[in-house]
């Protein structure tokens, strides 16, 4: 079943952890239009903010299109199918989710992917802060999955991630990878300041860093072969990915909590 | 049964359960591909002294590995689990290894696994980590020109070893073209080795021997030189035998191997093809000759 959703609630923010795309598919359209919605403080039924439209597909896919800027929490939770928005979204989106595809063919606000455990997240604009890093309170961030970002992402990308594996095409701000327990981030741009700031394990990288923090150790240089696995899967996927970083060398520094942590940062050698 | 004049015997190949498994091993270049895959299915030309049957499949294009570079298919065949494993930590530990700008994959999709990479990863002494990538672990291991990567688990399953020709030849000249020409046309069919050297046996064994403690020797019946003194099985005018002992993933895998190594070995010079059997008694798989050709 494909369920459209077109929005045109214009308030500050709509609590959209309720569209979890098997919930919603197995239900009728009375039904739908009934269901209980947070939108500023106040309940609406789903009928009252959006045309519901429901297809045939052998998929359970949700597409969120008109006014969808200020979807909270969009796919967060979600354990199965896809979302499509066609659009950008508010913060939280895809936070906890298991499994699934969630699609965004516009920006998204911060905290996107956070403490994610699994599916993939595909953004074709840039994400706010936080991508796939923990929430107050919890030891690690993301644990699994991979988030696709085209654009750039804002500060602490990756913060506390412990697995998975985090792809901006273009930029990151400050503090990407702090406290990185393991996974990988790839940039394709230039990673930010303060990069990999107590990183015990895990792979930042990048086609160019800002200054390193001191407590990276450079090396030497190789072509990781690693990386050409995971180039040919983004491949596989139609990310784009930079063709002269196949079979190039790339320099790797050490770090950073102390001396035997296992983190690296990586970096095109031009 | 005739083929351009050689008789193809009315027999069967007599062939046993093995367990098998299949690595895909990559390097900076075609030939160091070549060399780590022949070195890690070296020396494994027959379980009676080898613990494995090992033999390098097909070379595999660089868009098809995993890590684009080009890489070559090797099957390795052993009578039980624990053998199986043991080799293959063996071979990927002293032969792949070592080999430079090498790599190795799992090529085998099957629920059963062994964590042979896992093992592997203690030559890092520490310094190994691992990165997971499509649900598959790999394991990156410092070495002195980079870094070795690994996957963890290699799929195994249930092969078939002991899939044979011998081909009966008026001289050694015609029957080493006919087995080099078999061999050529079993190269181009996947899912089988042939381990011998070559690929081609020029000692067929029989099981025993009047000496105590040899589990083979060789098959007086089958050696030219020896026929006024033995039992032979040889027709008068054959003076070279050859052997090709062939081991597959599957069944059918096997039938055409034997079916394109007996249709390229049936040429002038040879006499008769058969194939070895000890009576249905030892083996599970039984593959007739003639069947086969006429299932083509």
């Amino acid at each position: 079943m494909r369920l459209t959703l077109e929005l045109f609630f214009t308030g500050r923010e709509l609590d959209a952890s309720f569209i979890i795309p098997n919930r919603l598919c197995s239900m009728e359209l009375p039904e739908l239009q009934r269901l209980q919605v947070v939108c500023d403080d106040e309940i609406y039924q789903l009928g009252e903010i959006s045309h519901i439209k429901i297809q045939d597909c052998q998929q359970q896919e949700v597409i969120l299109c008109g006014n969808t800027n200020n979807l909270q929490g969009v796919g967060s939770g979600m354990d199965c199918g896809r979302i499509l928005v066609e659009g950008d979204v508010g913060n939280r989106a895809g936070a906890h989710m298991k499994c699934g595809e969630l699609i965004i063919l516009g920006n998204a606000g911060h905290c996107l992917g956070i403490v994610m455990q699994g599916g993939l997240i595909s953004i074709l604009g840039n994400a706010g802060d936080r991508v796939g890093g923990d929430q107050l309170g919890s030891q690690h961030g993301m644990n699994d999955g991979i988030i696709l970002i085209r654009g750039s992402a804002g500060d602490e990308a990756g913060r506390k991630m412990r697995r998975g594996l985090i792809v901006i095409g273009e930029n990151t701000g400050t503090y990407a990878g702090a406290d990185m327990i393991a996974g990988s981030i790839f940039v394709f741009g230039c990673l930010g300041d303060y990069a990999g700031i107590r990183m015990r394990r895990g792979s930042l990288v990048a086609e160019k860093s800002k200054p390193l923090l001191p407590g990276f150790r450079f090396s030497g240089f190789s072509d990781f072969l690693w990386l050409r696995l995971y180039l040919k899967k983004l491949q596989h996927i139609n990310f784009p990915v930079p063709e002269h970083w196949f079979g190039k060398s790339f320099q790797r520094f050490v770090g950073q909590s102390n001396i035997f942590a296992k983190g690296e940062i990586l970096i095109y050698d031009a | 049964m005739q083929i351009n004049n050689v008789t193809i015997v009315n027999t069967f190949a007599e062939a046993f359960d093995m367990w098998a498994a299949r690595l895909i091993i990559t390097a900076n270049t075609r030939k160091w591909a070549e060399i780590a895959a022949s070195t890690a299915a070296g020396l494994a030309v027959s379980v009676i002294g080898c613990n494995c049957e090992a033999g390098l499949e097909c070379p595999i294009p660089s868009h098809d590995t995993p890590d684009g570079r080009p890489g070559w298919a090797v099957l390795l065949f052993a009578r039980s689990k624990e053998e199986l494993e043991t080799e293959l930590f063996k071979r990927i530990s002293q032969g792949v290894l070592p080999s430079p700008t090498s790599a190795c994959y799992n090529g085998l999709n099957s629920p059963e696994k062994f964590l042979v990479g896992r093992k592997v990863r203690y030559f890092g002494d520490g310094y190994q980590s691992s990165k997971r990538i499509n649900g598959a672990r790999y394991w990156r291991i410092p070495v002195a020109d980079g870094e070795f990567i690994v996957e963890e688990a290699f799929g195994v399953t249930q092969g078939i070893g002991g899939g044979n020709l011998i081909i009966f030849a008026r001289n050694q000249r015609a029957a080493i073209q006919a087995a080099q020409a078999a061999i050529k046309a079993i190269s181009q069919i996947n899912g089988v080795i042939t381990p011998f050297p070559g690929g081609i046996c020029r000692s067929p064994s029989k099981i025993g021997s009047r000496y105590k403690g040899l589990i083979a020797s060789t098959n007086d019946a089958y050696c030219p030189t020896i026929r006024g003194q033995t039992a032979t099985m040889l027709p008068l005018e054959t003076n070279a035998v050859y052997e090709i002992v062939i081991d597959g993933l599957d069944r059918t895998a096997i039938e055409a191997a034997m079916r394109a190594g007996i249709l390229a070995a049936s040429r002038p010079g040879v006499i008769q093809i058969t194939a070895g059997n000890y009576g249905g008694r030892l083996g599970s798989h039984q593959f007739y000759l003639h069947q086969i050709l006429k299932e083509s």
